[in-house]
């Protein structure tokens, strides 16, 4: 862990600014279409059901349910454009270069999950400023921190099994698993188990995963019976983070490019 | 002093054995060749050598640099063109060098320089997928030349092209080491391309480094036939003279200067009278111009 630290220490935020710069203007029109799209479909939702002032609950869900469904599909496919460039031979170029395999990998990170999670809230900052900045007061800090947070964590899970497999099927495969199903199937199960079966999951350790790697489903299940603040995002936050050195370390020592 | 040192390497992917104990090093300033069968285990060598690959044991150090820790340290001296290289088709050439002279820490003044040496500068503003196979190469080649590089690794680099392609990057890879004077290794199975511009030559087959060495040297130690260029006053009396002897396989007289081919194992009789007839021809420099690449590479893989 030290040695990566220091690793990490020595690369030049030049070459990952250089890196992610030009792997982001490869992919710069279709990110910059989609959020857009999310932009335009924001600010209608937000004219149409603008929350009571002063909320703290998770007003906006109706408006992330459906938004983020269409959003994650950008950041599944940025990871497979990765994982294609890792497989194909196209990384080889760029490796061959003064950039490290971290500095690499970092980039894809960048560029791939923390970025296009990152114009998410920005989507929905953009509306609430233009429709009326006082709309801001209107919508809980928590509730958009858990489901950009929710975004950045499966990505990462996501960017590490595609990272390790180096294939483009993995990324898309895990990417409709995770982002897609499990949470889904997560939330019918407990809820069955709670309401059908009177099974309170909400204390046991699998509960415990989903929460941090759902926060913001977790919190929508568990919104009443638990108060809704920034402590929710804890456990994703070191969740991301531990992710996030599996993903550098494995970068590091194990990453070869054929 | 030796740029690449490599010792006892073994590689391997999964049960297939790529490289099994190869040993080498090649000098600085030196144009090697790097020749063996496809499969024998080249790009794998080279891959290793910039630090892609990780080797599964032996010693490698580039610059005395291990590739695998000090990657950065090793790619910002060296440029490499891989075989069959894979660029992103749908960026402007500008663009693509731009990006990667940037990663070295220079401008757009240096892709201006690669793309004139390479030929490149009217495809400049071209996306890369409207470059053809031959142009293809030279960006490879513009890339590998970013930086002023001290070594540069060459991958089958007249793969796949038609013959005036292939003339055309070997012209250009013969100007790198005469105006640049950089230590080139180019790895290739065509034996006849290498021998133009090599001087020095790894041998390697099935994972193992047969020999390796200056042709120079190597052709003494196989005895396989050596081309010697005599700069002389009188070349023309020196050809005629040279010619009836039967050590001398041919004679091509140049301007101020004669090529002798010597017949496999008799440099010595060569060396001999040159040195016996210095005053009355002129003779003021020998120098060694080729060895039969292939004779050497036969002979040394007999050998094992």
């Amino acid at each position: 862990m030290k040695g990566l630290l220091r690793g990490l220490k020595k690369t030049s935020l030049a070459r990952i600014a250089t890196y992610f710069s030009y792997a982001h203007y490869r992919v710069f029109l279709s990110v910059l279409t989609v959020t857009s799209l999310m932009i335009f479909m924001h600010t209608a939702i937000l004219i149409f059901m603008l929350p009571p002032p002063f909320s703290t609950g998770p007003f906006l869900a109706p408006i992330i349910a459906l938004t983020s469904f269409f959003y994650v599909f950008v950041i599944v496919y940025l990871i497979s454009v990765f994982t294609s460039e890792l497989s194909t031979g196209g990384a080889l170029l760029f490796l061959s270069f003064p950039l490290s395999r971290v500095e690499y990998v970092f980039s894809w990170i960048l560029n791939s999950v923390v970025a296009p999670s990152l114009l998410y809230l920005l989507s929905i900052a953009i509306p609430v400023a233009v429709i009326d900045p006082t709309l801001v007061l209107n919508i809980s800090g928590v509730e958009i921190t858990l489901a950009v947070l929710e975004m950045t964590a499966v990505g990462t899970v996501i960017f590490l099994l595609s990272l390790i497999t180096k294939n483009r099927k993995t990324a898309l495969s895990a990417g409709i698993l995770l982002y897609l199903v499990v949470p889904y199937l997560g939330l019918i199960a407990f809820s069955y188990f709670k309401y059908s079966l009177k099974i309170d999951l909400s204390n046991t350790p699998v509960f415990w995963v989903y929460e941090a790697l759902y926060p913001y489903k977790a919190g929508l299940f568990t919104y009443g019976s638990v108060s809704w603040s920034y402590n929710l995002a804890f456990p994703t936050a070191i969740l991301i983070a531990l992710i996030l050195a599996a993903t550098l370390f494995y970068s590091k020592y194990r990453l070869e490019v054929v | 002093m030796a740029v690449i040192e490599v010792r006892d390497l073994y590689k391997s992917y999964g049960k297939t054995v790529a490289l099994r104990g190869a040993s080498f090093s090649v000098p600085s300033k030196t144009v090697a060749a790097l020749l063996g069968p496809n499969g024998s285990g080249k790009t794998t060598t080279l891959k290793i050598l910039v630090g892609v690959l990780k080797r599964d044991r032996g010693d490698v150090k580039v610059f005395g640099f291990d590739p695998w820790i000090n990657g950065v340290e090793v790619r910002e001296r060296l440029g490499i063109l891989h075989e069959k290289p894979i660029f992103p088709g749908d960026v402007k050439v500008k663009v693509l060098l731009k990006y990667l002279a940037k990663l070295k820490g220079y401008s757009g003044n240096e892709v201006e320089r690669v793309a004139r040496i390479t030929g490149l500068v009217k495809y400049l503003d071209s996306r890369v997928k409207g470059l053809s196979r031959g142009y293809l190469q030279r960006l490879g080649l513009a890339q590998a030349l970013i930086g002023d590089p001290e070594l540069l690794l060459l991958d089958e680099p007249t793969a796949n092209l038609d013959p005036l392609a292939r003339r055309e990057i070997l012209r250009l890879i013969k100007s790198f080491q005469k105006e640049l004077g950089v230590t080139i290794l180019v790895s290739s199975h065509i034996i006849p391309e290498l021998e133009e511009i090599c001087e020095y030559a790894v041998f390697i087959k099935e994972g193992i480094i047969v020999d390796y060495g200056r042709l120079e040297d190597l052709s003494k130690k196989y005895f396989t036939e050596v081309s010697y260029r005599v700069v002389v006053e009188k070349p023309r009396e020196l050809a005629s003279k040279a010619i009836s002897f039967d050590f001398v396989k041919g004679v091509e007289v140049e301007e101020n200067s004669i090529e002798i081919k010597v017949k496999a194992g008799r440099v010595s009789e060569l060396a001999d009278f040159l040195e016996s007839s210095k005053d009355t021809y002129g003779v003021r420099k020998v120098e060694f111009v080729r060895a039969e690449l292939g004779d050497l590479y036969e002979r040394a893989v007999a050998g094992t």
